[in-house]
This record gives structure tokens, sequence and C-alpha cells, in this order.
């Protein structure tokens, strides 16, 4: 298992490498550059071709990768061009932890919810519980987060005035860097972003549970579990619901690379100064060195996410071997 | 298979610390009070910076002993949609950072809030030269330049080397506007000043801009002959010049703590600032808290009541919006889809803001059919403003005839030099010009920036022209991309056939003078020149303009510039539309005069604190 880690570690290595390898090339491609514009004005030319020099952007490209790639080893992440007093290992260290707060608050949020309601649907198949739980499952994929979010602020926010309408309620310094101090303060502001990432995702997880539930059921060896007079109770729990959750743990994958990087639209709506809003925010401003970090960092934690889950699939299915 | 067991074990335990650690509470609160407790005490210390430790000692023994809250501090709370991207003034560019460069550090002059005028600030008199080219400021030497520890919330007075308190004096603000001729700042609004000073422009298009000749910087036309005395020489006569002092590039700087810190100065902790306000709190990203300056001389206090403020960056409009409906801060912006409602709801805190932009399309004069001035006079009279300002930016604005608006110096009245809006002038200038109701012109493109805001605008020209010009939506192409997009798009070196023949723009003032509006966007030897105009007997007016003194005479050389341009027989290069005013949702218990040029003054905001913290429940 362990070579099989470390196999798949250093095959990781180029694919990371072409990722980021494409982003550089095609943020450069991007027409402007970070000193084009100064807000709704455009830089005059000789103060332009000053700055992009100071920052290497007059160079030929493949050299401008180069030297990115040099500082990457050394540690550093590179500058904030058009915010000097920064750089990008400060933005991703205020930013990135609560991305990964909100993240894995929102996934086990969404496996708890998840995972019992999807079992339950299955069990109670065509029963009124499975049709409530399917129909709030489709609703919970349906309504995006830009309308549930917006909507559950309305309601708790503003109407009844019981939770914090925005802002994350911890920032750095960080714990172990990247972890809150859990105050009430924490976990008050917490409660809207979280429910608003983490129902949708939640749904999904309860259906794909409930169609792998299902098809599990109908097998050879449940029926075979069955003809031995297990009870119903230990055919499910020791024999089918493990096997059924293989696909669950496909999409976590992908899932926690995406949410723990940072998602957009929840951090936009509720003001929380994570990263999924840098994202965006480099691509505006052009901010070559943040992007193409960010990239990076997510791609590491995409490679992460995929190998945590073929671990994850030795463990529910003992047929599956790496080695 | 157990030792996979226990590696998800681990990494569902990692992630459930954060659950498991909540039942360790702290108390914040306690802190917070003790920082602004500090804050008064250091102001009856004033300036004896030696006695601050003890002062410390004091106030820890004060909260063992007596647990009852100070007072809460006047509180102005509201948001900004982004982070500061600088509090350097020599580098700032846009409003978030201006509005609180203004309230922490002093300039050179100040923006008379009502009348616009320039007014003393750090200079108490000044007197110009009779050729117009020199120009002498008395200072004040009583600011001083303070510290402000986030820790413990002491402001102490700088000190030099010798261990003399350091006040703000001519010297700084040589420092300062020499370093805004550096081109190494990288800074937009060092174009704006360097063709006045005498060698700032030497500086700033220096050959080689690492290795600047030591006498180019010696010969910029700035002195101190006394701390208490600065004196500006300057290129030609520019009469607008004083308009332009109150601004951020020319503040005073202090060298020491740039030197010391280098890109870092800016930050709490390490800034020094000679402002009515100073930086308590920047937690980059999510919020910034100024408070008073208690060092400040009393009669630069301005004549707001505001001792604390606190700016949270909220990216989204409608979740600023939920923040002021629910008593959170005192003033945001409305979301378009909530505007009627809140109109309708609260009349009474509801203000207008103008920004003194004017947006407009722009013509390319040297790509047909636009090459033809008669093609762009009936583009510009063909387009409906008073229905677009009503219909499409729901009230939020004003029509315009000409460039320049009111508020600057020399630009016409509103209402007066422009052809404006007049149909059957539009279909006659399109009929001269061999288009009859349209007929044979050639496909043109009009080039917007992104957002639905600028479809609705360029949609809304589309059927202006089609209902008052004949020309069907397709002979009018529109397009849009990013504003990065669309400033190369319509740069004066894209070749013509890459270029669009129109485009939408807005152009906000850097200071409140007419040479801002045609001198530094219409001119023909502007680099900017978007339009491609050949020079006229306008651009010859635009010269004479910036070097009369007689403020009459310019503005009656200003009246004749707009009309060359936007009159009846101008050149019209490109079509005025509209100023944007904002409406602004503000709670009834603050009073804030706004400011049209600069930052905001913050220190002239007063806030009812009893109705505040009524709405707010305590």
């Amino acid at each position: 298992m362990t070579r099989y880690i470390i196999r798949r570690l250093i095959v990781s290595i180029p694919v990371l490498f072409a990722i980021v390898l494409f982003t550089f090339a095609v943020v450069h491609a991007l027409p402007g550059g970070p000193f084009s514009t100064v807000g709704e004005k455009a830089m005059p030319e000789h103060i332009r071709l000053i700055m992009e020099r100071r920052y290497g952007l007059d160079q030929p490209l493949y050299i401008q990768f180069w030297n990115y790639l040099k500082m990457l080893a050394s540690g550093d992440l590179g500058p904030m061009m058009r915010m000097p007093s920064q750089t990008v290992n400060d933005i991703v260290y205020q930013t990135w932890p609560v991305s990964i707060q909100l993240g894995s608050l929102a996934v086990i949020l969404a496996f708890a919810i998840g995972i019992p309601a999807g079992i339950l649907a299955a069990l109670k198949r065509n029963t009124w519980i499975d049709y409530t739980a399917t129909f709030t499952a489709v609703l919970g994929v349906s309504i995006n987060n830009i309308v549930l979010g917006p909507l559950l602020i309305l309601i708790f926010g503003v109407w009844l005035k019981v939770l914090p309408i925005a802002f994350w309620g911890a920032e750095p310094p960080w714990i172990l860097g990247f972890l809150p101090k859990p105050t009430w303060n924490f976990w008050t502001h917490a409660v809207l972003p979280v429910v608003t990432l983490g129902t949708a995702m939640s749904a999904s997880i309860a259906r794909l549970t409930r169609a792998s539930l299902l098809e599990v059921m109908m097998s050879d060896y449940i029926r075979t579990a069955r003809a031995k007079g297990l009870k119903e109770r230990a055919v499910i729990i020791r024999h089918a619901l493990k096997n059924s959750l293989i696909p669950v743990a496909t999409i976590l994958g992908p899932l926690l690379a995406g949410v723990l990087t940072g998602t957009f639209v929840v951090e936009q709506i509720f003001a929380l100064n994570g990263m999924g809003r840098q994202f965006l925010m480099s691509i505006e401003q052009r901010e070559y060195f943040l992007l193409s970090s960010l990239t990076l960092i997510y791609s590491i934690m995409l490679v992460l996410g995929n190998l945590m889950v073929d671990i994850m699939y030795a463990w529910l299915d003992p047929r599956i071997r790496f080695d | 298979m157990s030792r996979n067991k226990w590696i998800i074990l681990i990494l569902v335990l990692v992630l459930g610390v954060v659950v498991l650690s909540a039942c360790s509470q702290s108390t914040p609160e306690v802190v917070e009070k003790v920082v602004e407790k500090t804050v008064v005490v250091t102001q009856v210390v004033e300036k004896e910076v030696e006695k601050t430790v003890v002062v410390t000692e004091v106030v820890e023994k004060e909260v063992v002993v007596t647990p009852t809250p100070q007072p809460e501090p006047v509180t102005l709370r509201f948001y900004s949609t982004t982070d500061i991207p600088t509090l350097d003034p020599q580098i700032a560019e846009d409003v978030v950072s201006i509005n609180m460069i203004e309230n922490l550090f002093v300039h050179l002059t100040n923006y008379d809030l009502e009348t616009a005028e320039i007014i003393p600030e750090t200079a108490t008199s000044w007197d110009i030269s009779d050729d117009g080219l020199t120009y002498t400021f008395h200072l004040r030497t009583d600011i001083p330049w303070v510290k402000h520890n986030p820790v413990t919330g002491e402001t102490v007075q700088e000190v030099d080397a010798d261990g003399n308190p350091r006040f703000v004096t001519a010297n700084d603000f040589v420092y300062g506007i020499k370093r805004a001729c550096d081109p190494n700042l990288g800074s937009y609004y060092s174009s704006i000043i360097a063709p006045l000073i005498v060698g700032c422009e030497d500086v700033l298009n220096a050959e080689d801009p690492e290795n600047i000749p030591q006498e180019l910087i010696d010969a910029i036309g700035v002195e101190a002959p006394d701390d208490a005395t600065l004196v500006i020489k300057l290129n030609f006569p520019a009469s607008y010049f004083l308009s332009m002092t109150p601004m951020w590039t020319m503040a005073a700087v202090p060298e020491w703590a740039i030197d010391e810190y280098g890109d870092k100065w800016i930050e709490a902790g390490n800034i020094v600032t000679n402002g009515r306000f100073v930086l308590n709190e920047w937690v980059h990203g999510v919020r910034r808290t100024l408070l008073r300056n208690p060092l400040m001389p009393e009669d630069m206090y301005g004549t707001g009541n505001v001792e604390k403020i606190v700016v949270s960056v909220v990216p989204d409009v409608s979740t600023g919006y939920a923040l002021w409906l629910n008593n959170e801060v005192e003033t945001s912006g409305i979301p378009d889809a909530e505007l009627q409602a809140h109109l309708e709801k609260y009349p009474d805190e509801t203000v207008q803001v103008p920004d003194l932009a004017v947006f407009y399309f722009g013509f390319r004069e040297t790509k047909p059919p636009f090459d033809d001035p008669r093609v762009r006079r009936a583009f510009s009279a063909a387009f409906d403003r008073e229905k677009f300002v009503t219909e499409v930016r729901q009230g939020q604005g004003l029509p315009m005839k000409h460039f320049a608006p009111p508020g600057i110096f020399g630009a016409p009245p509103i209402d007066e030099v422009g052809v404006g809006f007049d149909p059957e002038f539009a279909k006659q200038q399109l009929a001269e010009a061999g288009y009859p109701n349209c007929e044979g012109f050639p496909t043109v493109t009009l080039l917007g920036y992104s957002g639905q805001a600028t479809l609705n605008w360029i949609e809304f020209a589309q059927q202006q022209w089609q209902e008052h010009l004949g020309c069907s939506p397709d002979v009018i192409q529109i397009e849009q991309q990013s504003f990065k997009e669309l400033l190369a798009a319509t740069s004066a070196k894209t070749p013509d056939e890459e270029a669009p023949h129109m485009w939408t723009l807005g152009w906000g003032p850097d200071y409140p003078d007419e040479n801002n509006w045609v001198g530094d966007v219409l001119w023909c030897e502007n680099p900017g020149n978007r339009m491609k105009r050949e020079c006229t007997e306008a651009d010859d007016l635009i010269v004479q303009a910036r070097e009369e003194t007689d403020p009459a005479k310019r503005v009656e050389m200003y009246r004749q510039i707009e009309e060359l341009f936007f009159g009846p027989e101008g050149e019209m290069p490109m079509a005025p539309l509209y100023l944007r005013i904002a409406y602004v949702a503000q709670h009834s218990w603050l009073t804030a005069p706004r400011a049209l040029f600069g930052g905001e003054q913050f220190y002239n905001w007063s806030i009812d604190q009893a109705a505040q913290m009524a709405a707010m429940g305590k």
C-alpha cells in the first residue's frame, strides 16, 4: 500500500506541472495585464512598462515560467503585483483556512444528512418516507446556492434576527495554522454558510446512496446472505452498506478538493474571506502569480482527494487490491 | 487493512477537531474594552511619550477594580466591496484607498465640501507669483507624526534620532512630491502631476528608471526654505494647479518609516500617520478599524463626532443591503432589484450621491462612416438621454449634452451648450451624410464593457437608433468585452480595422477643473487619444485655457471649447450621455456631507448615537 501511494504521488508530479503550465499560459494569453488599467482608466504606457519589468513580465513566457518554478521550489508563491504590501503566501494564509473550515463543516453536514437519508429512502422504497426524502433531495439539488444563501439570510438574519447575516467568525492567527478559535461567535457565523453549502451536497449524496443501495440490495450475494438466515439488519449493515458506498466515495475526492479550496458563490454571498473569492479576483486583476498558485493548490488537493478515494475503495471492497 | 482504517480515522478526527474544541469559550469583549480605555488615557497624557508605559499599568489596575464599561465610542460602520489595495498616498488610485488616506493623512490643502473650493489644511495660506509659475505655501508646524500600537491601543508621537518629537514639516511634503515623480512607484497619479511640476516629468520618464541620476531628482521644482514654507515651481502657469493641491499624491509621507519597512510600511503597527484618525486594525480582506487620533491639534478635529470607524469588506451589494436593513451598517448601496421597493419604503433614508462620472459613447474618428462628423452628430442626437436615465438607470443620473458636469470649474451650465437629444437634427445630419433613413449605411460595431447594466444600455441605444434614424439592429452590431479588453481594443495604437466604431466609457475627475476633461481626455496630443482626433482650433484653445490666469476668461474659453465639440456644428468626438448619480441607503441618524473630490471626510460626519443605539436594540 505504501509503495502504491508513493507511486501515485510521483506519477502526479508531471500532471501538476502540466496543469500549472497550462494555467500560466492561458492567464498570460488574456488581453490586458495587471498594470494595463487603473480603476476605470488606462495606465500610462511608460509606467506600465516599468512595472511589468519589475515583475519580469517583459521576459519571454518560458523564462517567466522557469522563474516562477524556481520561486515555488523555495516555498515562495509569488508577489501580489497590485497589493505590494502583501504576498501570495500572505493571501493563502489568510484565506485558505476559512475555505477549509467552511468546506469541511459543510462536507460533514452533507454526509451526516445525505447518507442516512439515502439509506432510509432505499429501505423504505416507494413509501412516503422515500417520496419525501427524494423530493427534498431533488429540491436541494435544484435550489442553487445563489438562491438559498440570500433566502436564508432574509429569513434567519433579517426577519427572525437569530443568526448573523454575514462574515466568518474566525480570523488569523489560526490555531495550528488552519483551525479557528472555536468561540460562540464562530459557530453562529458558520451556521448559514455551512447549511447553504452543505444542503446541495447532502442532496446529491442522498440520491447517490439511495440508487446505489437499491442496486446492491438486488445482487446475488445479498440473496446468499439472506439465504444463510442472517437478520435483515446484519445484511444491510455488514454486507450491503459498505459496498453501496463505493460510488459515494468516488465523488468524495473531487468534492473535497472543490469545497476545501473555496466556493466562490457562498464566500461572495456571506462576505467570507475565502480562497474561492481570490480565484475570481486574480483573474479579473490579472494577478498571475496568485492565480497560478491557487490553481496549483487546487490541483494538489484534487490529486490527494482522488488518492484518498482509492484508499477508501480498498477498505470498502476487500476485492480491490493495489499491490 | 486495519492500518488504512486508522488513516481514515485520523482524517476524520482532524476534521472533527473543529467540532470537538467548541467547549472552550474565550471572552474577547474584556480585551476590547481595555484597548479602548488605553486610547482615552493616552489623550490625557498627550505628547509626553516616555510616560505612556506607566499609563498602561494604571489601565490594567482599573480593569481589575472597576469592571464598569466605558461609554461606546461613536461608531461609523459601513462596508466596501474590496479590501484596501494600498494606504500609500503616492500609490493610491482607487476610491477605497483614497477614502482611508483622506482620514489617516493631512493633505497640503483641502476641498470645501459645499463649495468645492480649496481651503487651508496643512497650508494655512499661499502666494502665487505674478508669472503664475511659483506657488509658495505657508504651513502650520503643530501637526504631529504619530504611530498607533494596535495591541496596546496607544497612540504616541514619533521622535527623531535625537529624541525630538516629529511634526509635519515642509520637508515631508518635498519628500512626498519628489516620491510621486518616481516612476518605480507605478502610480497612475504621477502622470497627472508630472507635466506641471518642474523636472518631475524628466524623472518620471527617465531612460533608466532603476538608476535615476541624483541631479534629476534634485532638479524637481519643490523646495523647503524652512520647516514652514513649501515652494513649488511649475513648467507653465497652470491656473488649475491649486485645485490639485488637496490630492493624496502630494501628501507628506514619513520617509523614515518607509525606509524602515519598505512596502510593508502601510501595515497596521508599522504605519506612521498625521491625520485625524489612526489605523487600529487591518484584517486583510475582512475589516479595518480607525480610531480618532488623540494627538491631533484640536482645531483640526473637523465638524463631525465620529470617534471610531469600522469598514468591513462585503463584495456583494445584496448582502450589504441586508446588513443595512438589520442596522448593522449606516450606509449601503441598493441592489438594482430592490431599488423601487426601497424608494417606496424608505424615502427618508435614501440619499442621492453624484460621483461626477460622465458616461459616453466614443467614436473612432478615423474609421468610416464615423470619419464624417455628420454621422457622429446624428448618432449622438438620436439618443434620448432623458428616457434612458428614467427607464434604464431608474432615475440614477442626469442627462448630459456636453462633457464636463456641474461642480467642475469651467463647466458650462448643464442645460446649455450642446445639441443633446434632437431626433429631427439627427435625421437631417444622417441624410446629409448620404444615408437618408439609414439607407446604405454599412454595418458598424458598438463595444460595451461586460455586465448586465451595460447590455441594457447598448440595447437601448440600438432601439433608439432604429426609432430615430431608421437603422435596423442588424446594422449596429453590439458586443461586450471585459474592461481591460475594451481599453485594449479602443487604444489609439489598435489599428482601425480591429477597433470598434463606437464604445462605452466613462470619465471621473481627478481634480475639479475643465482641463481634466477636455484637456486630459479629448486633447489631440494626449497619448490616450482613443478617438484618434486630429488637432483643431479647439486644441489650441485647450492649451491657451490651461495657462490663462483670469478665471472669467477661462470660463468663457471652456464654453467655446465645449461648443466646438458638442454644438450643432461640433466635431462630436463622443456622445456624452449622462452624469452618474447613485441612490444610497443611509440611516437617518447619520449626517454625512459627501465629498465630490478626494476621499470622504469622515471627520466631518456625525451620528446621533442615541438613535443608532435604539435601532440596534441597545
